[in-house]
C-alpha cells in the first residue's frame, strides 16, 4: 500500500477530504480528460478548492506518480485501484477512531437510509 | 437551422435541451433529503449516454449516466465493498458533510454520524438512482463544466449545487443484466 499519510501532516481534515476527493476526479478522468483540458478543480460556486486544497491535491497525485513509476497524464487502469485504496485511507482516519457506539449507530443509520425512494412513502425521509 | 449549426452558434442553447440526467447512489440521495433539505449536489449532462452515431447529442463514458448507472448497479449486485465506485461515493458523502458543517447547514454531531454511516455503510447502500432533472428548473443552480476547445465543445457537463427535488424526478431504471 502506498503511504500518503505523511503529505497530510499539517492539513486538516477538511483539506484532506477535499483533497482526496479531487485527486481521485484526477486519477479517474485519465489522462484523455486530462490532455481535452478539463479542469479537475472545477466546481460549482460554493465549493470551489482552496489554494491549499489544489497544492496538496498535486502533492498527492505527484506522490502517487512517483509510487507508481508513472509520469504525468499516463495514469493506466490498473493504476486506478491502487490510487483509489491509497488515496481513500487518508479518510479512514475517523473510522478508526470510531467507538463501538459511533459504529452501531453508523450502521444503524445505514440501515435507516436504506430504502429505495422511489418505492417508498417521501414521508418515511423526514427525520 | 441545422441543430449542430444552433449549437455551435449559441453553446449555452444546451441547456434549452428540456432534461438533465445525473446518477446518484441511494445513500447519498436520502441524506440530501433528510439531513440537508431535499438539496442536492450532482454533476449532469443533457446526454442520458453515449451516441457514437451523433456528432451533437453524445458523453464521455466517465460522464455518461448511464455508463455511471450501469457500473454502479454491477458493483452493488456483486456486493464489491472494494469497489472504486462505491470508495468514490463514500469519499464524495463524507466531503459534503464537511462543507455543510462549514456552511452551517447541520451540527458537528450530524456531520459525524453522516462521516461514520458513509464509511461503514454495505454496498447495498449505494444503488445506483437516475435523476431527470428539468433543465429550466435547474438553470439558477447549474455551474457549467469547461472544456478547453481541444476537447469536443458540444460534450456539456454540468455541476449543480443546493438542487432542490423539487426540479427533478428520480427513477430506478432496473438492474442490468
Amino acid at each position: 500500500m502506498i503511504d500518503l499519510r505523511p503529505i497530510t501532516d499539517g492539513y486538516s481534515r477538511q483539506e484532506v477530504t477535499d483533497a482526496v476527493y479531487y485527486a481521485i476526479r484526477f486519477v479517474k478522468q485519465g489522462a484523455a480528460a486530462r490532455q481535452a483540458g478539463k479542469d479537475v478543480f472545477q466546481d460549482a460556486r460554493r465549493s470551489t478548492p482552496t489554494p491549499r486544497t489544489r497544492d496538496l491535491t498535486m502533492s498527492l497525485v505527484h506522490e502517487l506518480e512517483s509510487a507508481l513509476g508513472r509520469q504525468e497524464l499516463q495514469f493506466q487502469d490498473g493504476d486506478f485501484q491502487k490510487s483509489v485504496g491509497a488515496l481513500s485511507s487518508l479518510t479512514e482516519r475517523s473510522t478508526e477512531s470510531m467507538t463501538d457506539a459511533d459504529r452501531a449507530e453508523a450502521e444503524a443509520l445505514a440501515e435507516e437510509l436504506s430504502f429505495d425512494p422511489t418505492q417508498s412513502n417521501s414521508d418515511a425521509l423526514i427525520g | 437551422m441545422h441543430p449542430l449549426d444552433q449549437i455551435v452558434s449559441n453553446p449555452a442553447g444546451i441547456l434549452q435541451r428540456p432534461v438533465l440526467y445525473a446518477t446518484v447512489t441511494q445513500l447519498a440521495f436520502n441524506i440530501n433529503e433528510r439531513y440537508y433539505g431535499g438539496l442536492h449536489y450532482m454533476w449532469c449532462t443533457p446526454c442520458f449516454d453515449i451516441n457514437l452515431r451523433s456528432a451533437i447529442y453524445t458523453v464521455p463514458p466517465t460522464s455518461s449516466p448511464f455508463q455511471i448507472y450501469q457500473t454502479l448497479a454491477q458493483e452493488v449486485a456483486a456486493a464489491d465493498l472494494h469497489s472504486d465506485k462505491i470508495t468514490a461515493n463514500r469519499i464524495g458523502i463524507q466531503r459534503g458533510a464537511l462543507k455543510k458543517l462549514e456552511r452551517g447547514m447541520i451540527d458537528q454531531r450530524t456531520a459525524d454520524r453522516i462521516q461514520n454511516t458513509a464509511a461503514v455503510a454495505p454496498a447495498a447502500n449505494f444503488k445506483p438512482l437516475l435523476c431527470v432533472i428539468s433543465a429550466d428548473r435547474a438553470q439558477p443552480y447549474c455551474t457549467e463544466v469547461d472544456i478547453s476547445a481541444m476537447a469536443n465543445p458540444l460534450s456539456q457537463e454540468f455541476i449543480v449545487e443546493d438542487l432542490p427535488h423539487s426540479t427533478f424526478d428520480v427513477i430506478s431504471i432496473g438492474t442490468p443484466q
